[in-house]
Formats: structure tokens, sequence, C-alpha cells
């Protein structure tokens, strides 16, 4: 177990580099405008948070997967744009398994904070194929997807393929022939889209037909983790937003915060949030550990539980804010459209709960009750 | 002290060895079977197992409490009956009482002996308990004890009975409140079995009328009782929703079993789909409340408790005891209403008593809008309204 000391020291200084650089009228300018989206990925390649998961013998700190969670707790918080997610799991997550081509890409989105994407067409269940798919044909990438995040800002494409029923996985970059990428308009103010359209772009092979499905499992059970941790992030604030507003804001004479509809209102989401807090937590700490079934289920249990909370406690918080809460004058209506953008992302509850309730079933031995 | 992974093991093996009693859905017999089982687990050295060696527990720790309930739950073997006794009163009497109480009342209260209920709430105090107005008017040695309380489980089978009362009426509400130890067998007595909606009858309402009990009897100072009361309920909560989520887990391997050895649908139908999203949606819940005890499990470790910390444990237990029960007995169907019947396997009867049982969760122990009350104003620093 890597030094809690180190972690939260970590999750600290990214803190406190955002209270600076993405303060309050920044945050509002990048999320009101797709050119900013990226900006501060360099600065957060030189702060180290991108070399969090990277082995230290290829330049990284060595930390294992877990040392991102209070991290992207911190990026919920402070309702960051950026391909963090990207930059932060893929190259740790797929260095051992590529080429020194391949490697070359991952260290320049580590050190110098090159914008990595991922094209996985299984992001969705319930939508797969819906957002389109990609085919291997003798090592030749064929296909559409249209949602990759930062597609068009990228430098490298981790992308997802299917060979007869089983995945690859091939690292690509923009330049290379046969690769179409188009912008595609985003709801999401944290990120944009592109459009990717691949005609026999022979890719960088990560990994082979052993190794790939596992490289895949892992990216997508972290991808749920961290992105629930964003999500708890993004829960937290909107609470303390809420709270704040109804002890300042009067009607009938009192603060509304005085109201028990309101305090109410306001101690579920308070207890959601911990919830979510405490169950990121505990996921992002042993999930590493867990067999492969059971590490599924709780990245999957985790999201799920991330997507509902997340989306209520920000709803909750427009309504504490009344009439104000409605309009762009304040903030929580931009943590309510990335909680929702981030929703679907790897699973909604409703999509979770039918894989959680499978994988419970299938599972050939009974959970035991031992925890304490 | 020993560890607990030891002592796990010396649960586990002694478990495996022992007659583990089956339950009766009849109340009267399980009552019977349930005493008879704290007797043997009190002689095998199980019974207050974080109580202090002076008063004739095993001198452990709280998380060995907890790895006992574990095990238990493991083995499909049952708790005491005497909980309210071990878990509320005996350390009330152990941290407050005097020594007489503690000598002669706590070896009986260990061995199942002696059935203690807890005489609370009134018809007329419910979430405002400090407003309670049984009265207990000095006479010589004795309190004259006249009213009426409510809810109280196992009155009509209990031995004694802690009581609160009101010793001063002058005085600002919980201010005048006493804690007063009652030999249920004392002339004026009542109790009158109430009918839960699961058709179980636990819980009583008991009349008290010009009830004589020695001063001897008192718990703490006179008109101290709020705090005797308050601060053991308070540390035996956290301890309490460890245990519940337990009990959660196995109901819920229970039913997962039982639609495994069923008649399961497919995934490809709509039936099938609902089976798995309602098992998806019981199972998140239960690994939320999982990773929220882990926080509770630390809080009680380092001696944090009572803390208003406690009510979001609450909050979040009564929803998700619903949402487990809830889950579960949706998929019932309409063979919910056949007594007897078994649908995909479940036991309807089962199911039906849990899920009606968990509707209790969110009103017993501080309301769920109680709960509420204290994390607006105590965590979250909002205005008393």
């Amino acid at each position: 177990m890597a030094d809690t000391d180190t972690i939260a020291s970590l999750a600290a200084a990214v803190d406190d580099f955002l209270r600076s650089a993405y303060d309050a009228d920044t945050r509002r300018r990048v999320l009101s405008s797709a050119d900013d989206r990226s900006s501060l990925v360099p600065a957060l390649a030189e702060l180290g948070t991108f070399a969090v998961a990277l082995e230290e013998q290829h330049g990284g700190l060595g930390l294992p997967l877990s040392a991102l969670a209070p991290i992207f707790i911190q990026y919920g918080r402070h309702l960051l744009a950026g391909p963090m997610l990207e930059n932060s799991l893929l190259p740790g997550a797929v260095y051992d398994h590529v080429s020194e081509e391949g490697r070359k890409l991952l260290s320049d989105a580590v050190g110098n904070g090159s914008v990595l994407a991922c094209l996985d067409p299984a992001v969705t269940d319930h939508w797969s194929g819906r957002l389109g798919s990609v085919t291997s044909v003798d090592g030749r990438l064929h296909g559409t997807f249209e949602a990759v995040r930062f597609g068009l800002e990228a430098m490298a494409i981790l992308v997802v393929a299917e060979r007869d029923g089983c995945p690859e996985l091939y690292l690509i970059e923009p330049t290379m022939p046969g690769v179409r990428i188009e912008a595609v308009g985003s709801a999401d103010p944290a990120v944009n889209f592109g459009r990717f359209t691949l005609d026999g772009v022979e890719g960088i092979s990560v990994g082979d037909a052993a190794t790939a499905p596992e490289v895949l499992a892992r990216v997508r059970r972290w991808s749920r983790v961290l992105i629930a941790c964003e999500l708890s992030g993004i829960a937290t604030r909107c609470v303390e937003l809420a709270v704040e507003y109804a002890q300042q804001r009067e009607q009938f004479g009192r603060v509304i915060g005085s109201f028990q509809a309101i305090k109410h209102m306001l101690a579920d989401m308070h207890t959601d949030a911990v919830s979510l807090h405490n169950f990121c937590e505990a996921v992002a700490g042993e999930l590493d550990q867990l067999p492969d079934i059971e590490a599924d289920l709780s990245a999957a249990a985790l999201k799920a539980h991330a997507a509902r909370v997340a989306v209520t406690v920000c709803e909750g918080a427009i309504q504490v804010h009344g009439g104000i809460g409605f309009t762009a004058e304040a903030d929580v209506h931009w943590y309510y459209k990335r909680a929702l953008a981030l929703r679907a992302w790897y699973g909604d509850s409703a999509e979770l709960e039918e894989q959680v309730g499978a994988l419970v079933l299938d599972q050939s031995t009974a959970r035991t009750v031992e925890r304490v | 002290m020993m560890g607990l992974a030891v002592y796990r093991a010396q649960a586990r093996q002694w478990l495996a060895a022992a007659e583990v009693p089956h339950v009766p859905l009849d109340l009267d017999e399980r009552f019977a079977v349930l005493r008879e089982w704290q007797r043997t687990l009190f002689d095998a050295g199980w019974i207050g197992i974080s109580w202090s060696r002076e008063a004739g527990g095993q001198g452990l720790t709280s998380m060995h409490q907890l790895v006992f309930a574990e095990e238990l739950a493991r083995a499909r073997a049952p708790m005491p009956i005497g909980l309210i006794g071990l878990d509320v009163v005996g350390p009330s009497i152990d941290h407050h009482g005097q020594p007489w109480q503690r000598e002669e009342l706590l070896p009986k209260l260990l061995s199942g002996e002696h059935i203690w209920c807890q005489g609370f709430s009134e018809p007329n105090a419910g979430s405002d308990l400090a407003s309670l107005r049984t009265r207990a008017v000095i006479d010589g040695d004795d309190f004259v004890i006249s009213g009426q309380k409510v809810w109280t489980s196992w009155a009509h089978k209990s031995q004694w009975c802690a009581l609160l009362v009101r010793t001063d009426p002058d005085v600002h509400k919980n201010a005048g409140i006493s804690y007063v130890l009652v030999d249920m067998s004392s002339p004026g007595i009542t109790p009158r079995p109430l009918e839960q909606m699961t058709g179980d009858r636990e819980f009583c309402e008991v009349f008290f009328d010009e009830v004589r009990v020695p001063r001897r009897n008192l718990v703490g100072e006179l008109n101290q009782g709020w705090t005797v009361a308050t601060h053991t309920l308070g540390v035996e909560r956290a301890a309490y929703t460890v245990r519940r989520r337990v009990d959660y887990e196995v109901a819920f391997e229970d039913a997962v079993a039982a639609l495994r050895a069923g008649d399961l649908p497919g995934p490809e139908t709509a039936l099938g789909r609902r089976v798995r999203v309602a098992l998806g949606r019981a199972q998140i819940a239960l690994r939320v409340l999982g990773a929220q005890t882990r926080q509770t499990v630390r809080r009680l470790d380092a001696g944090e408790v009572p803390t208003p910390e406690d009510s979001v444990d609450k909050l979040l237990l009564n929803g998700i005891e619903q949402t487990v029960f809830g889950s579960i007995a949706e998929l019932l169907g309409p063979s919910r209403a056949l007594s007897g019947s078994t649908p995909l396997g479940l036991e309807a009867d089962r199911w039906v008593h849990d899920h009606l049982y968990s509707r209790s969760a969110s009103i017993y122990g501080g309301t769920s809008q109680v709960q509420r009350n204290i994390i607006s104003e105590r965590l979250l620093g909002l205005p008393r309204g």
C-alpha cells in the first residue's frame, strides 16, 4: 500500500493549484467556451498528476491507481474541464503492452500534457451500437464512432476494436492515413467531442489476444471508479453551495435554511453525498486486490450509486437555490450538466443495476458477510 | 488482547460444533428457544463480549462483538433474546448504576434468566420523548409510579423494565426525568401486547397504576435519567448499524440462493430483467451500507461515539433496509397475496414478513425525520426552526 500521506498531499497540491489557476471566473470562461476546455492540461502535466499511476521505471510516480481517487474528487469539486480521465488512466494501463512508438505518445501525454482520448463503444451497454463501432480486419481498423471525448485535440487515441467477437486494442494518431475526425457539439461543459471515421487505419497494436481483454477490463473498471469519484466531488460541492445559499437567503423574515422543508432536503443531500464519498474510498482502496468478477461488480455498483446520487443532489441544489438556480447566474447548473453527462458514461444506474444483478446471480460462490 | 482473526476462527469453530436452534414462527415458542440459546451462548462465553470482566463480560472490544455477530449470521444462527438488556440496559447499569445493581442484576441479565424491557416511549411522547408524563412520586423509601408506556418490546415476557419517569414536573422537560429499574412482578403493572402489521405481538403497551418501586432502584442521580438514557442509546446506535448490515446481507444471500435454485427466468425475458434489476438495486444498496459501516467501525474503534454522524448512518440504514426488502418482495409479484406460495423459488411468507417489518426501520430508534433534523442542525449548521 502506497504512502497515504503522499497520496493525500498530491490531492492537496491539485486542490491548491486549482484554487489559484482555476478560480471561479476562469472556470466560467472555460466551461462556456470549447476552445479553452483542455487549456490546463500542460500545467497539470507539469504538476505530475498524469504520472501518478505510471511505473517509476517509465518516468511515473509508481503509485496505485487508487491514488487517483482523491485527485478526481478534487476535479469534481472544482468542476475541472479536460481529458483528466484519459491522460491519468491510459498511460499506466497501456504502457507495458505497447511498442516504443506507442510509449513515446504516452510519455508525451504524461510529461508534456499532450491530450489522450479513448474510443470505446462499450461506454454504454443499453445504447450499444447506436454510437457506432470499430472492427479490425487483418490489423486494419474500419468504422465510425460518434462520441470520442477530446477527439479533436487528441495526439493519441486508444481504440477498442472488435474482431470475431473479441476485443483488440490499438493506439492511433490523428495524422495516420485513413483517420478522419470531425467536431461534434458538446452539451457537457467540461468536454469536447469528436466523431471518428476510420478507413483501413493501421494502428499501433496494444497487447495481444491474451492480454487485451484484461487491459480493457481494467480501463473500464477504473473509468467507472474515477468518474464516480468526480461525481462524488460534484455532489459534495453542490451540498456546500446549497447549504451556503440556504443560510443567506431570507424569505418570510427568516433564512430559508430554518424551514424544515429545506433542512430535510439538505440532510438527504448530505447523507447521499457522504455515502458516495465513503463508497468511492472503499472501492478505490480494494479494487486491484479483488478477483475480476468481484472487481467488475464493485466498480459497476459504485458507478450506479454515483450516477444516481450526483444527479439527485444537483437537482436538490438547484431547487434550494430557487429561481436563481435556474439561471446562469448561479454555478449549480454547470455541476448539473456535468453530472448528467457523466451519468451515462460507462453506465447509468438503470444499466448498471441490471449488470450487477446479473453478476450476483452468475457468481459461482456466494459472497461472505465477513467485512469487519 | 486476542486478535480479531483468531477470535473469528474460534467463534466459527464453536458455532460449527454447536447445535444451532431452528427459530419457530410462533412467538411464545420463539421466545423460549431464543432464551435457551442465550443460556447456551452465555455458558460458552459468547455473551457480554465487549462488557468489562468486572461486570461479568469478556473484557473484549465492540469489534470482537461485531465479529461474533457476523459469525452468528454466517452460521445462520439467531441472536440471543435479551438484546435490549445486553446492548442498552446492561451498559447503562454498568456505567451509571449502583454497586448492588451491578452485582445482583447484571449476572442474570447476561445469562438470560432475566429478560429486560425498556419503558421509554409513551402515547404522547414518541419522537418528543422528553415530554414523557409517567409520574414517579417519592413516598418514604419508594417511588410510586403511574402512567402508560408503549412500544415496549417483550414487556409481557420480561422480568425487569428500565423505565424513564418524570420525577420533577416543574423544570424544563428533560431536566426532570429519572431512570428507574422496575421489577415487572410488582403489583399494578399491566402489559398488553400490540399486534404489529407483521402479525407478531412482540411489543406492548404497559400500564402502571401506583406501582411501588424502592428508591434504591434509581440509576444515576435523581432527575439525571435523560443523560443515562441518551448516552447509552447513542453508543448502541453505531453498533446496531453494523449489526443490521449483517442481517441484510444474510437475507440477500438467502434470496439469491433461492432464486438460483428456483425457476430463474433468462435475462432476455421481461421477468428475468426485473429479477436482475431488483437484485442489482438491493446489492448496490448493501455495498453502500458496507462502505458506510467501515467508517462507523472506525469511529467505534476510536471511541468517537456517540456523534451526530450516527444520524447519517441511521438515515441511510433506514432507506437501505427498505430498498433491500422492497426489491426482493417486489419479485413475489401477484403471488405475494398467496400465503404459502414460492414464486421464483422465494418463500412468500418470509419475504412478506420482512418487507412489512422494514417499514418500521424509518420509525423506531428515532424516525428518519428526527435524524434529518439532527443532521441539518448539528452537522450542516442550519438554524433550529
